[in-house]
């Protein structure tokens, strides 16, 4: 069992090839459906543009906090690490999001659902510079 | 699948509606295509700039495919007075495809500033008063903690050159790419438009995700698992400048010369050793193509101040900042880059303005006073710098002309021989020979993409050519970069999209078409660009090629009138002009 971590995000270019990715493994091409998302960050000390990118995305928590700020019963812990977001009960109230610390989860505004990174590893094999690894978990 | 829709702002009563035309993206494919018929019947002979439309397009493949990601703008240059036609990456075509707008059509002018926040199919005039004067990166800035939408929106900016009617002022779009040549940010300003910000929520459908996978891993694989595209994503085009100066095509101090004796000390090389510090791309592409330099900014040697600014490079650049000025240094180069960027000027018009000030002033025809008390000299960047400064502001009466580019400053001040411009718009970072020449001379935009004359003359240097077959191959790469702006692919990515590739990864998209209907339509849509250009006085006949580049010699030798006109008429039967 694995989960998906970035790692040497200053790799990064921007290319949203993951987020598509993850977005055409569930029959789409959107944003709404992709559960990842590329940032650019500032500087470390001054303010305009010239940062680093980097990948948000559910760290596959072993104590999701996201899970008891959800209020209708819509998440489960998944084995591994991380949760599911069950679709037909999402109302995409947007509280789990708030909860989790790097807000990765998003809500799409089309469906108004949830949406979160189920660590599949589909994207990591679209990401041109290898920043999306696979890492062995203890389920 | 296309859905054909066409966002109208109309600026004057600062309203929108959405006008539904599918036969339209039918016919002319998207992009240019349709953009072109919409400039057609929307702007009427002679109209000024500022009362044109400014059409943004999108094609088909936009957001589908990797390095799908351009979008063209159609506009009426202020700077030529003709057609005005260029392109940005980014994300604006992604954001248009979100928003659900093919194509965006922007007419009539604001009384006082605004930026528009498109959202969707709502569209929200916002006061840009205070942004009004700001910087493209402070505008940038601002736009960016006031708008919605984070990492799926695209925003556009000019800068004070927009704003003061600089007619060569360009378009910053998501910070890092710009709608660069023949002014689009002279005509936002003419509009009082400040900024654009545009974002969505849309899930365009395809009609079968299955053959739209196989086909997307396909177009992946040719652009990453193959050396097609190399030079982009390793120097990017900054390795041109050590074998266009090898084979002394490289323009030096104003096109005196092309062969730059610093041309080492700006390679794509030592740019890639010593200042690089990070790569970007387009949405969607994989190609890191973005080279980002640092330049380290030493504001109070006493006090040892310095402050960190991130600036992008590209061959064009660091030929109209470097070696265009005889400048050899670096840090020179990125300075000069991000004066213009900040500022909103059009780097390869301004370092043309540049080198021929500098050798009008050398030759007596302009004085330290009509230049505000400046001396131009090769390679002083400082003197840059202010003159940049001093063209933005329109400070003086020399410096407002000369925000109208060499054609204008040769007119009243005289320099015509070194006035090197293409119908008015300054020429590209190349002396190739014939076919560079007469692609500029014919192209639609005068640009050195049109129809790349650049890289024929490279070509036929290592195997001849005769000057009909010059005229041929330019007419058809005309016709076939037509094809690929109507779509609108990134022609750096025009080696992985062959006629088969676009005819696949359309059909993919439920699309189908023929090779033979690509051609015509390209066919088609050049000559309705032509038939604009026409109206608006352009003429064939009358064609002159800028006499620095007949004097010069080139890789080629002397370029003779008699091979420029026998590739001309090569080039208008092939068009059946």
């Amino acid at each position: 069992m694995f989960v998906v971590r970035p790692v040497n995000v200053e790799r990064c270019i921007s290319c949203f090839s993951c987020v598509f990715a993850c977005s055409r493994r569930s029959g789409h091409v959107d944003l709404g459906h992709a559960a990842l998302r590329i940032k650019s960050t500032p500087p470390p000390t001054a303010g305009g543009s010239g940062g680093n990118f980097v990948v948000i995305m559910c760290r596959a928590c072993t104590e999701p906090i996201c899970l008891e700020a959800c209020r209708y019963d819509a998440i489960k812990r998944k084995r591994g690490g991380g949760i599911i977001i069950n679709q037909t009960k999402c109302t995409g109230c947007g509280d789990c999001a708030e909860a989790c610390p790097l807000t990765a989860i998003f809500i799409d505004p089309l469906r108004k659902k949830a949406t979160v990174c189920i660590h599949c590893g589909e994207c990591v094999k679209w990401c041109p510079h290898d920043i999306l690894i696979k890492e062995d978990v203890i389920e | 699948m296309i859905q054909g829709h066409i966002l109208h702002i109309n600026l004057s009563s600062q309203t929108s509606e959405t006008i539904e035309k599918p036969d339209l993206f039918e016919k002319f494919i998207g992009g240019v295509g349709v953009a072109s018929k919409l400039l057609l019947d929307n702007c009427p002979p002679k109209t000024p700039y500022e009362d044109a439309p400014i059409i943004f397009a999108t094609g088909p493949l936009n957001m589908f495919y990797p390095c799908c990601a351009k979008t063209v703008a159609l506009f009426k240059s202020p700077l030529t007075g003709n057609l005005g036609e260029s392109y940005a990456g980014g994300k604006l075509s992604m954001a248009m495809r979100l928003a659900g707008h093919d194509a965006i059509m922007i007419t009539g002018k604001l009384d006082t500033p605004y930026y528009l926040l498109i959202q969707n199919d709502t569209v929200e005039f916002r006061d840009a008063h205070a942004l009004w004067g700001l910087s493209t990166r402070a505008t940038g800035r601002i736009l960016k903690e006031k708008s919605p939408g984070e990492g799926r929106r695209s925003i556009l900016r000019i800068g004070v050159a927009g704003e003061n009617q600089v007619r060569y002022a360009m378009v910053v779009a998501d910070t890092v790419r710009h709608f660069g040549r023949l002014g689009l940010g002279c005509v936002m300003g003419s509009k009082k438009l400040k900024g654009i910000v545009i974002t969505g929520t849309k899930n365009p459908k395809v009609s079968s995700i299955k053959e739209y996978r196989t086909e997307y891993k396909k177009i992946h694989d040719l652009v990453l698992n193959t050396n097609l595209m190399d030079k982009y994503d390793i120097l990017g085009t900054p390795m041109n400048v050590l074998p266009l100066n090898e084979i002394q095509a490289l323009p030096t101090r104003n096109f005196s010369s092309f062969h730059f004796e610093g041309a080492d000390g700006i390679s794509g090389e030592r740019f890639a050793e010593e200042v690089l510090v990070g790569k970007s791309s387009c949405v969607p592409c994989p190609i890191g193509c973005i080279h980002i330099a640092q330049l380290r900014v030493q504001f109070d040697p006493e006090h040892h101040d310095y402050g960190t600014i991130y600036v992008t490079y590209d061959y064009e650049l660091i030929f109209a900042f470097g070696s265009n000025l005889g400048i050899g240094a670096m840090d020179d180069v990125l300075q000069l880059i991000e004066r213009a960027d900040s500022r909103g000027l059009d780097a390869m018009s301004a370092g043309v303005v540049l080198g021929w000030i500098t050798e009008a002033y050398n030759k007596g025809i302009l004085t330290t006073k009509q230049l505000g008390g400046l001396n131009p000299r090769w390679g002083d960047v400082g003197v840059y710098l202010s003159i940049l400064d001093n063209i933005t502001d329109a400070s003086n009466e020399f410096y407002n002309v000369a925000g109208q580019g060499v054609q204008a400053l040769a007119e009243r001040y005289g320099g015509e021989d070194f006035a090197v411009h293409f119908e008015g718009n300054e020429a590209s970072g190349y002396h190739t020979g014939p076919a560079n020449i007469v692609g500029h001379l014919v192209g639609i935009r005068h640009s050195h993409l049109d129809n790349a004359g650049y890289s024929i003359d490279q070509k036929s240097l290592a195997r001849p050519m005769t000057n009909e077959k010059i005229g041929k191959m330019l007419a058809e790469e005309d016709t076939w970069r037509t094809v690929l702006n109507s779509l609108v692919i990134c022609l750096f990515a025009r080696p992985v999209f062959t006629p088969d590739v676009v005819l696949s990864s359309l059909k993919a998209l439920g699309e189908e078409r023929t090779s033979d209907e690509l051609k015509k339509i390209g066919e088609e849509v050049f000559h309705l660009r032509m038939r604009f250009k026409t109206q608006e006085g352009f003429s064939l006949d009358n064609l002159t090629p800028p006499v620095r580049l007949l004097e010069k010699l080139s890789p080629h030798g002397q370029v003779d009138k008699t091979s420029i006109e026998e590739i001309i008429s090569s080039w208008r039967r092939t068009h059946d002009l």
